[in-house]
């Protein structure tokens, strides 16, 4: 046994193992240990535990969560990761919390933030949404589960091998591009994800949703209206465009969706969520837009309503 | 960013093998033969040139950690593969690596081909074998696996350099070789590059116009060139077409 680690209550159960509380016994910290089985004699060790470890040894930023050690235990891999008190999926369904503009205007430039520096390596989270989303006791917001990423550069993306379908993102944060059986694509689609997540904080639900696919393209397409050629070129040659027909929609307008936000709020939304992934605004552009350098300042982490108890 | 793992000059000079009795000539042999068996299995496996070149180096990383008369060359080769498959997002099933394997063996002796039985006991073996070196290759490495090659950064020098198509090949082909040796360890991916485009500068007798010293401008010292130079000759003063295996590890 690793004595290092002495295991606490169970935190989360995740695909590919449990995840515990523990303290360090050497530098007495709280740490979250995730252990992974190393799955059948005919597939070794698990890809997506290999993908969460290189991926996070790359990436070293305060907005992505911190890999503090790896090891091996009998049949099993376990990830040490930094310990995080909650998820913003907590956070958000936790009625007793109140988001106040600034609040939301903090987290949405920390989730850009780490979303950035996966993106400045070249990494494609492709799995953004509130629970793997993580928040520590100083309310700094963290990037984790990393078992889906990818690198953009990676040059088999052009395969249609099993890796490369669009089975990825939670369904209700699946990009439109992807939803439509495009197999090709890139950092656009963490940024759709995180124009999903903004909205559920500014509403305190999911404003796209459904069980099937079909089911969240007509949610999208009822509040952004139906693409066509003219805003989404390359649309109807995209795989499903073809297969599947859709109503005529108008596009809501996103002051009857958010009547509270302010222009520059819905001016950065709108960019996130554009139907065409080449004109949907990047993680960087995105920190650079007025909205985060206008009156109301975005909430000190510390001072985030998350913790009063 | 720095992903290239550079092993220290007191562990290149004392390697695990030689401490445990194996010659300085058997082990450069042995890596060649372990090498060039991933190139082939990869090949028929139709993994592209970089994952080749992963599994390459993992192979050779691994040697600096245990010794080849300890752990058997033949399954490091095929787990190399496997893991590389797996980091570079091209996986490879497990059963498709034994049966390249098996064919390649069975070339090698003049074998009748045919495939491997998936429910033999010799398949069950192979493949627990497999399972096992993939796990005791990430233990050793302390789980760092991310590895950087030189590929783009010869074709950029080549570029900017104007070398010639021939050139800028037979620079290509060299570096594919320095696989077989233990340069990827031993060189950041940059010398590596402009090693090569020298070496074969000089092999194919056409001179970089540009500049006489252009290495300069890619952080290159001659001194790191010659370096690598020594351990391409070496490499090519051997037979690496068809190199002999080695039995060391004890038979099971």
């Amino acid at each position: 046994m690793n004595l290092r680690y002495k295991k606490l209550e169970v935190i989360g159960q995740g695909a590919f193992g449990v995840v515990h509380k523990a303290k360090d016994t050497e530098t007495n910290e709280i740490v979250a240990l995730k252990k992974i089985r190393i799955g059948n004699a005919e597939d070794g060790v698990n890809i997506s535990a290999i993908r969460e470890i290189k991926f996070l040894k790359e990436l070293n930023h305060p907005n992505v969560v911190k890999l503090l050690n790896v090891f091996h235990h009998s049949q099993n891999i376990n990830i040490v990761y930094e310990h995080c008190k909650k998820d913003l999926e907590k956070v958000i369904k936790d009625r007793e919390i109140m988001f106040s503009p600034s609040d939301i205007k903090s987290l949405m430039q920390m989730l850009l933030e780490g979303l950035n520096h996966c993106h400045q390596n070249w990494i494609i989270h492709r799995d953004m949404k509130p629970s793997n989303l993580l928040i520590n006791s100083k309310g700094i917001l963290k990037l984790a589960d990393f078992g889906l990423s990818r690198n953009y550069a990676s040059p088999s993306h052009i395969n249609t091998n099993y890796q490369y379908t669009n089975q990825v993102v939670t369904l209700w944060y699946r990009a439109p591009e992807l939803l439509l059986g495009c197999k090709k694509y890139g950092f656009g689609v963490d940024i759709w994800a995180a124009g999903c997540i903004f909205a559920e904080l500014l509403r305190r639900q999911a404003i796209i949703f459904g069980d099937t696919e079909i089911e969240v393209l007509s949610s999208i397409f009822e509040i952004f209206g139906t693409p066509n050629q003219t805003n989404w070129p390359g649309f109807s040659s995209l795989p499903l465009t073809n297969i599947l027909t859709f109503q005529e929609n108008q596009p809501i307008a996103l002051t009857d969706l958010f009547p509270a936000a302010s222009n520059d709020l819905l001016d950065l939304f709108s960019k996130m969520m554009k139907f065409n992934p080449s004109e949907r605004i990047s993680a960087q552009k995105a920190l650079e837009h007025p909205y985060f350098k206008n009156e109301p300042k975005p909430t000190l982490p510390e001072l985030l309503p998350f913790f009063k108890n | 960013m720095e992903n290239h793992i550079i092993l220290s000059t007191e562990k290149l000079l004392n390697t695990p093998s030689n401490k445990d009795g194996v010659s300085d000539e058997d082990e450069r042999k042995i890596r060649v033969y372990g090498a060039i068996l991933i190139r082939k299995i990869g090949l028929i496996l139709k993994l592209p040139h970089y994952t080749i070149a992963t599994a390459q180096t993992i192979f050779q990383r691994f040697y600096y950690t245990k010794s080849i008369k300890r752990i058997e060359v033949k399954v490091i080769s095929m787990a190399s593969v496997f893991l590389a498959s797996k980091i570079d997002e091209t996986p490879r099933r497990i059963v498709h690596i034994i049966n390249s394997f098996i064919h390649v063996q069975q070339l090698e002796e003049n074998q009748q081909i045919h495939p491997i039985d998936p429910y033999s006991q010799e398949y069950t073996d192979i493949s627990s074998e497999i399972v096992k070196g993939e796990s005791y290759m990430l233990h050793q490495f302390g789980f760092v696996i991310q590895v950087e090659h030189p590929f783009k950064f010869l074709l950029n020098y080549c570029n900017s350099l104007e070398c010639s198509q021939e050139l800028t090949q037979t620079a290509w082909n060299i570096l594919n070789d320095s696989y077989l040796t233990t340069i990827c360890v031993q060189f950041p991916p940059e010398v590596i590059a402009s090693s090569c485009i020298y070496f074969a500068s000089r092999l194919i007798d056409e001179e970089i116009v540009r500049n006489v010293e252009w290495y300069k401008l890619f952080g290159t010292t001659m001194d790191e060139i010659l370096d690598v130079s020594l351990e391409l000759m070496l490499l090519y003063l051997q037979n690496i077409e068809s190199p002999k295996y080695i039995q060391f590890s004890d038979e099971k």
